[in-house]
């Protein structure tokens, strides 16, 4: 069984090669018949690998310890979800998952296109999919082989690790890998359009839906990243500014810039160069980010395993930043902008503009911070860290004047903004900013930064809440219908724009998470004994008893804490510690999770007297993350579904704004 | 049209000249040494009070916690043999600590009167996150 693993990975990485002969030859010649042949072999790439990856999952289905790999992760008394999952609990399975997924990725690419006698595109976009693929599969072949016997057939596996028996971190790696081999697909079109010198806007229209859908996951696997440190470290918070969480940060910050940038050049064909740098950028950190968490060259709090394999990611990334470069800088003189410039300070276009140099901005400054003492080793001898104080000092008002601009951007016109239009759409947000900035102030967030946060917040819900009735209101007037099918009408036609403000909406709740969380944590250690009560802000928290339990795979000690808020009885939570049969003991924190804040409870340990130590931490908002998330993908959901009849649905929608435009106007 | 682009490019210089100022602003408040704790005992004349940070493994045997007055007690040297640098904390220690010869960074300054180290952050490094430990294999 493992040696049809084996072969067939030998076999894909053979056929990749092939593929990439024909293109080659076909593109040179001119001949449709090794296109063709290169299209056909893309599928016998997806077919082997899908076998591969399926006999990997088998083998974890049915606890074969003679792979090296399954006997690492799995046991027999593992769950079977847990078994399943087992393909990326290590680097060698989720190095194959990644492989499966770029295959599966150019199977769809190709076939969406083959068809398409127009698209003159596909072989260049093909060959560089195509030569990622080959770069991971010499991986799972040479590097990292999963299908690695031992000698001598274990009786039974070491286990997954119990931190990772948790569902945010099982969703965690395939979300950012699917984010991360998403965007292989728009940065192989953005290569293929530099290698043709056709750089309109076709490939940033062709991969729309890509980007999207990479985004999104990316987005994702970040929260779940954040969500299982939450749940699972029991140190009280999500996020940490450790290089390996900064590693998934950073191509997430340059792929936001790129979702916005080339909106631009759609609409008014600027940006080019930027477009495509965003693109290679994204790409490369992603690559990046894989070998800062594989070389072990930046020491982290997360060890992952050192070997190798970081270090072929770097020669990887170098190629690639190398070859983008090259063809950019070739490609220049056909690259300059033809089209109109950025023509004022506040314009829908130069808020774009400053939004993409901010985020680039906070990648910078994560970027500097990440790799900081490499540099400083270099330079002066000695290793000087940088800590979580650089990132907030940063980041933190970068995020505010993002906030900002995002409550700027919907009430800028496109090319040039009046005073008085300025002053006719930002006075109903701004008046409500002010009211709830002095609620604020009253109830007691009186430090800067928090109310800037929570007052901006307001006003980009605010402005976004008027955009969504001002277009319903147009089409009332215009056409006459009801207010509720003229609202259904106003999204669904231009779902990208309405659906980019559900995100935005989103996006606002995570910062006002991050913002309640960041700014008024509170946390406190306390020597309980039993039967005694600790007052901490509004709650009284009861010390019950210390209860001892077994499970199937550990043992655990809880201490039973009854919750009183106000003054009301609020339930009984556990936080646990738990002994492992196979593994290391660990803390499991106990949540009591709610829309204004988290009471978080840590079972720091206990005596023979009975007493425990507790560290109690209250987190503020932070689970408006966690919703927020929700209301992102929500908007993004509604931003990528097709739209029927486009042409019609874009030409209602310019008449419609043109009227809106007059209405507003007058 | 030309003055309107100067603004442009006069907010995109604002930006810049703002986000290096909070460079070195955050320079300043964020970084410390990072040390072995080896390199630290070689530096410690020049160190004096400031803080540290230290990374190091957990002498097998010096891991003392004392719930009652919260005190955590452990002693750290390099991976490689070296001198063992006391160190204390106060508080809950954090997840991960129970194992020994674990490896960890702390964060602080160093006592020159009583000779300890006080630890003001632990960060424990996650044994295994992704991979095994050697000794499974």
């Amino acid at each position: 069984m493992t040696d049809f693993g084996k072969y067939s990975l030998l076999f894909s990485l053979i056929l990749s090669l092939v593929v990439n002969i024909a293109l080659m030859i076909g593109i040179r010649k001119r001949d449709g018949r090794f296109i063709e042949m290169s299209y056909r072999g893309t599928t016998g790439v997806f077919v082997f690998l899908t076998f591969a990856t399926a006999v990997l999952v088998y083998s974890f289905i049915t606890d074969n310890f003679r792979i090296e790999y399954v006997a690492s992760y799995s046991e027999k008394s593992l769950p079977l979800f847990y078994k399943i999952t087992g393909l990326w609990a290590g680097q060698k399975g989720s190095l194959l998952f990644w492989a499966w997924l770029l295959s599966l990725f150019t199977f769809i690419t190709v076939k969406r296109d083959e068809k398409n006698l127009n698209s003159t595109f596909l072989p260049y976009v093909l060959l560089f999919l195509n030569l990622t693929t080959i770069f991971f599969l010499v991986l799972v072949n040479f590097v990292t082989p999963p299908f690695e016997v031992l000698a001598r057939l274990p009786a039974d596996g070491n286990g997954l690790n119990p931190m990772l028996q948790n569902p945010g971190m099982v969703f965690h790696p395939p979300t950012l890998y699917l984010g991360y081999v998403g965007f292989t697909v728009p940065f192989a079109f953005a290569m293929a359009a530099l290698v043709m010198g056709d750089l309109g806007d076709w490939w940033i229209r062709k991969t729309r839906a890509w980007t999207l859908f990479s985004w999104v996951f990316l987005t994702l696997g970040i929260v779940f990243g954040g969500w299982w440190a939450y749940k699972e470290l029991g140190w009280g918070g999500v996020w940490a500014w450790d290089p390996v969480e900064n590693s998934s940060f950073m191509p997430w910050l340059t792929a936001t810039a790129f979702l916005h940038s080339v909106i631009i050049q759609e609409k008014r064909g600027m940006l080019r160069i930027w477009n495509l740098s965003l693109i290679l950028l994204t790409f490369s950190l992603s690559i990046f980010g894989t070998f800062i968490t594989r070389s072990g060259i930046i020491s982290s709090v997360h060890a992952f395993g050192q070997s190798p394999v970081g270090f072929v990611f770097l020669g990887f990334l170098l190629l690639t930043l190398a070859a983008g470069i090259w063809l950019i800088r070739t490609r220049y003189e056909k690259l300059k902008e033809k089209n109109p410039r950025i023509e004022a300070f506040l314009s829908r276009e130069s808020s774009f503009l400053y939004n993409n140099i901010i985020l680039v901005g906070i990648c910078f400054a994560t970027f500097w911070g990440t790799i900081f003492p490499l540099i400083s080793e270099a330079i002066k001898g000695v290793k000087i860290s940088v800590g979580p104080p650089f990132f907030n000092t940063i980041n933190a008002p970068l995020f505010l004047l993002l906030l900002i601009l995002m409550a700027a951007g919907p009430v800028l016109a496109w090319r040039r903004t009046s005073l008085k239009g300025i002053y006719r759409n930002f006075l109903i947000p701004f008046v409500f900013m002010a009211v709830s900035l002095s609620f604020l102030y009253a109830a007691g967030v009186v430090e800067f930064m928090p109310l800037a946060f929570y007052s901006f917040s307001v006003f980009v819900v605010v402005s976004i809440a008027r955009e969504f009735y001002l277009g319903t209101r147009a089409g009332v007037k215009n056409r006459g219908k009801g207010w509720l099918s003229s609202f259904s009408a106003l999204v669904t036609r231009n779902r990208r724009r309405y659906g980019g403000f559900v995100v935005h909406i989103g996006m606002v709740c995570i910062f006002i998470g991050l913002a309640g969380y960041g700014y008024y944590q509170y946390k406190e250690d306390f020597v309980l004994n039993k039967g005694q009560e600790v007052i901490v802000k509004n709650y009284r928290l009861k010390y019950a008893e210390l209860t001892s339990f077994e499970k199937w795979n550990y043992e655990g000690v809880g201490a039973l804490i009854e919750v009183y808020r106000s003054g009301k009885f609020k339930g009984t939570i556990r936080p646990e510690k738990r002994f492992y049969k196979k593994q290391d003991p660990t803390s499991e924190v106990a949540i009591m999770s709610g829309i204004y804040e988290d009471l978080y409870l840590i079972l720091g340990g206990w005596n023979t007297d009975g007493s425990i130590t507790l560290t109690v931490v209250i987190n503020p908002l932070i689970s408006w993350i966690w919703y927020g998330t929700g209301v992102v993908i929500l908007g993004i959901l509604w931003a990528v579904m097709p739209v029927r009849r486009r042409d019609e649905a874009v030409d209602v929608l310019e008449k419609d704004m043109a009227l809106l435009l007059k209405g507003i106007e007058r | 049209m030309k003055a309107r682009r100067k603004t442009v490019l006069f907010a995109v210089i604002l930006i810049a000249v703002s986000f290096v100022y909070l460079m070195f602003l955050g320079m300043e408040e964020g970084s410390m040494y990072y040390l072995e704790v080896s390199e630290f005992f070689s530096k410690l004349d020049e160190l004096g009070q400031t803080k540290v940070r230290i990374n190091g493994e957990i002498v097998p045997g010096t891991l003392n916690y004392d719930s009652n007055t919260m005190k955590l007690e452990f002693s750290l040297k390099d991976i490689k043999d070296s001198h063992e640098l006391k160190v204390i904390y106060r508080g809950n220690p954090p997840n991960l600590l129970e194992e020994e010869g674990v490896t960890l960074v702390a964060e602080g300054s160093y006592n020159k009167e009583t000779g300890i180290f006080e630890a003001k952050k632990l960060l424990v490094k996650c044994p295994s996150k992704y991979e095994k430990k050697e000794e499974d294999a």
